[in-house]
């Protein structure tokens, strides 16, 4: 009966208003509402079936997997900016460390041949295709080859994943027979490949983790880091200090492994560098969309200054809410790392209200033949992390060449420990118990000018040596 | 600042963080419950608005105009990815339409990046809304928190009036309710679809293009928004308007009273939320379909 009804009144068209004409009747439609309250049959509220099978169930498990798959990018954002996430690699366990003494085809006339593993695709596609970029650009300079051997070069993506990035190195060392790695981007990325070129007993040139681990409790005797770790950003805070932008300091770190070296290493350094105050700090949810209670318990703190210990696209939010806010009439801010990815995302009032932090900006002295030719050749200036992939593979290049082609380790780190470099950074040396580059550490000031020249910070001064590093009695290293 | 104000700060900034959620989350909860489609591209409308903003933002200088314009023409564009493709697959099994809407959002995604590139793009408030923070309370807020909460409010309030009293309201309602008796009686739901679509990739946009000064704009922008979205639709109960909007609201102020708290716990509150409320209200906390 009922539904001799409906058809009944589907069969009586009201005014042939455009509604009607496009949907049906007002009347029908009521019906089927009141005829699902009275014959309730709770259709997706009960997980049943309904039309093609989507069910509450079916999004629940699309939501879940959306979940996994968006916290699985939330664990990689970590590891992007400074690189220096460090989460739960496996690192080395020490024992690999030795002398390096065996490994490689010392003196062999074939081609060299180079593993560079940069992350070309996924949230940090475009500092992968800068590092690739500056690997290029190295490679480049060695048109004769080294050590009497041509170069070949095979490229592979590692997604800033570190399964992704231990399967593609390992299957460059067993298929193709890869001589040495350079690459890596983030903590856990560089970790994991620090630890397969120890196993596999060959070197390794990383690109772009600052964790503390790697030249700690994790390093071996393969793997070199050409740039500063988490514990150098520091430099910024004592320069900051002397120009007397600051004399306390409150953190507002991210909630992660490499924040927590980042706060130990500065607040250590200023402690032993400064009479600067330490306020405190409060921690910041990884990948927060809102900012607003750190900024609150920053201004409550009584410290003149806010260190952001976050990266990416974290400082961008942070910093666009503390300047919204009014933070910055209050204290000042220092990013501690940052870079023009960072800066042209912040408006002219934004950048001019801030300072920030970096191993390499483009404008540094020291940095102009490498800088002007990854402009010419790539048409912008390079970040970091380009300029970390070059210095590493110009450092590899070089060490294979003056040993006469070998790759064997035993050659190849004596002669790395007693080197000074200044590829895309001045007055750069290796350390020799951690193989950790001593070098400055810059401390910048928002350029709200720069826009256009893509100058968007002006370097203030620099800070370097061994006094803004830990100590090697300290790093648990032991090379 | 005393507690009751960081507390007060804390839910006021929340319920602005939450509204930008609520939109997002009600154009998914809106073409799942009428159109039964899981939309993974949901996310890419998002970041799509915010980007086509900052171009039509170059273009005209006028931020609000820019806001409607990608509004408009992401709304379009998701009027035609459903009479083109989404439409082709109703009735199929899901997995089809998981693998087109996901394929989909990667399209777009790769769009987004090969126009934009991969960099932050720089996306600031109006310059009406920049000046100081104005107190509520013993609290502070800047002035474009405060412009979030009451347009999106307005926004929010507008859809919800038009569901609830006029005839298309009814409509999508009644097909929320039971798609296949709808139809039976002559209910014409392919072009409820359409317009649902279009509505709901507009809504995402015109989120998208709001977040940039408060977010920044990236070409993850969406994904972390498409996200939160799902939470607050499983909590507000699927197809469940009401519980979307209430849910937003309060996931934007839980997140937010949680940073400040227990600044570790923040992000995984949010999806022990979404736990318990599954065990203790499977339906979602405000029932399953409905308004």
């Amino acid at each position: 009966m009922t539904w001799l009804y409906v058809r009944g009144i589907i069969a009586r068209p009201e005014s042939p208003t455009v509604g009607r004409r496009w949907f049906g009747t007002r009347s029908a439609i009521q019906l089927v509402i009141a005829m699902n309250d009275t014959h309730e049959s709770n259709d997706g509220a009960q997980g049943e079936p309904t039309g093609n099978g989507v069910n509450r169930r079916w999004f629940l498990g699309s939501a879940a997997t959306t979940a996994a798959v968006g916290l699985a990018g939330c664990t990689n954002t970590d590891d992007g900016g400074d690189g220096s996430d460090g989460s739960d690699g496996d690192g080395g366990d020490g024992t690999d460390g030795g002398d390096g003494s065996s490994g490689g085809d010392g003196g062999s006339s074939d081609p060299l041949l180079i593993g560079g593993l940069f992350p070309t695709s996924g949230p940090y596609a475009s500092a992968g295709q800068g590092m690739r970029q500056a690997f290029e650009l190295a490679v480049g300079r060695f048109e004769d080859g080294v050590g009497g051997r041509e170069i070949e070069t095979i490229v592979r993506d590692t997604a800033t994943a570190p399964d992704t990035a231990v399967n593609e190195a390992t299957s460059l060392i067993n298929e193709e027979g890869i001589d040495l790695i350079v690459g890596g981007f983030s903590s856990s990325v560089c970790l994991v490949l620090q630890d397969l070129a120890g196993r596999e007993e060959i070197p390794y040139f990383a690109g772009g983790g600052s964790t503390l681990k790697a030249n700690g409790e994790s390093c071996n005797a393969h793997s070199y880091y050409a740039y500063a770790s988490g514990w150098q950003f520091s430099g910024a805070g004592v320069t900051a200090y002397e120009r007397d932008i600051l004399d306390s300091l409150f953190f507002i770190q991210a909630d992660y492994a490499g924040g927590e070296g980042v706060y130990e290493g500065v607040t250590s350094v200023m402690e032993s560098e400064t009479d600067a105050d330490m306020m405190g700090r409060v921690l910041a949810p990884l990948g927060a969309d809102d900012y607003s209670t750190q900024i609150s318990k920053a201004r409550d703190s009584g410290a003149d200054a806010v260190w952001a210990a976050t990266v990416g696209a974290d400082s961008i939010k942070l910093v666009k809410q503390a300047v919204s806010a009014g933070l910055t009439d209050e204290m000042e801010i220092l990013v501690g790392v940052v870079g023009n990815s960072v800066g042209e995302a912040l408006s002219d009032e934004e950048l001019g209200s801030i300072y920030g932090g970096a191993n390499f900006y483009w404008t540094a002295e020291g940095s102009g033949d490498f800088s002007d030719e990854f402009r010419n050749d790539v048409g912008n200036p390079p970040e970091w992390w380009a300029a970390s992939a070059f210095d590493a593979t110009m450092e590899a290049l070089t060490a294979v060449d003056e040993n006469d082609g070998s790759v064997a380790n035993a050659d190849i780190r004596p002669y790395i420990e007693e080197r000074e470099f200044s590829w895309s950074r001045p007055d750069t040396s290796w350390r020799s118990c951690d193989h950790r580059a001593v070098q400055p550490y810059y401390l910048l000031e928002g350029n709200p000018s720069g826009s256009d020249s893509g100058e968007y910070w002006s370097i203030i001064d620099d800070t370097g040596g061994e006094a803004i590093m830990r100590s090697c009695e300290n790093t648990g290293c032991g090379l | 600042m005393s507690l009751a104000a960081n507390i007060l700060e804390g839910i006021i900034y929340g319920a602005s963080l939450g509204m930008l959620y609520v939109l997002v989350a009600l154009g998914l909860t809106l073409i799942f419950g009428l159109m039964e489609v899981v939309n993974f591209a949901h996310g890419a409308f998002v970041t799509l608005g915010a980007y086509l903003g900052i171009s039509f933002l170059d273009l005209t200088g006028n931020f609000w105009l820019s806001m409607v314009l990608a509004g408009v023409v992401v709304g379009v564009l998701g009027l035609a990815i459903e009479r083109t493709l989404i439409r082709r697959l109703y009735g199929e099994e899901p997995i089809y339409q998981l693998l087109l809407t996901f394929g989909l959002a990667l399209l777009l995604e790769g769009a987004v990046i090969l126009t934009y590139g991969q960099d932050n793009q720089l996306l600031s408030a109006p310059a009406l809304l920049q000046g100081s923070p104005v107190p509520v309370g013993p609290a502070t807020v800047p002035q474009y928190r405060v412009f979030l909460i009451l347009f999106t409010g307005v926004l929010v309030a507008g859809i919800w009036l038009a569901i609830q009293r006029t005839k298309l309201g009814l409509i999508v309602k009644a097909g929320i309710e039971d798609r296949e008796r709808a139809q039976m009686i002559g209910v014409r739901l392919s072009r409820v679809n359409m317009l649902i679509m279009a509505v709901g990739a507009g809504l995402a946009a015109v989120s998208g293009f709001l977040s940039g000064p408060l977010l920044g704009v990236s070409p993850q922008l969406g994904t972390g928004l498409l996200i939160v979205s799902f939470v607050i639709v499983v909590i507000g109960g699927l197809g469940n308007i009401r519980g979307t909007i209430i849910s937003g609201l309060m996931i934007g102020i839980l997140f937010s009273l949680t940073s400040f708290f227990y600044p570790s716990l923040a992000n995984p509150v949010i999806y022990v939320a979404m736990a318990v409320v599954l065990l203790v209200r499977p339906e979602g906390l405000f029932g399953g379909v409905g308004s």
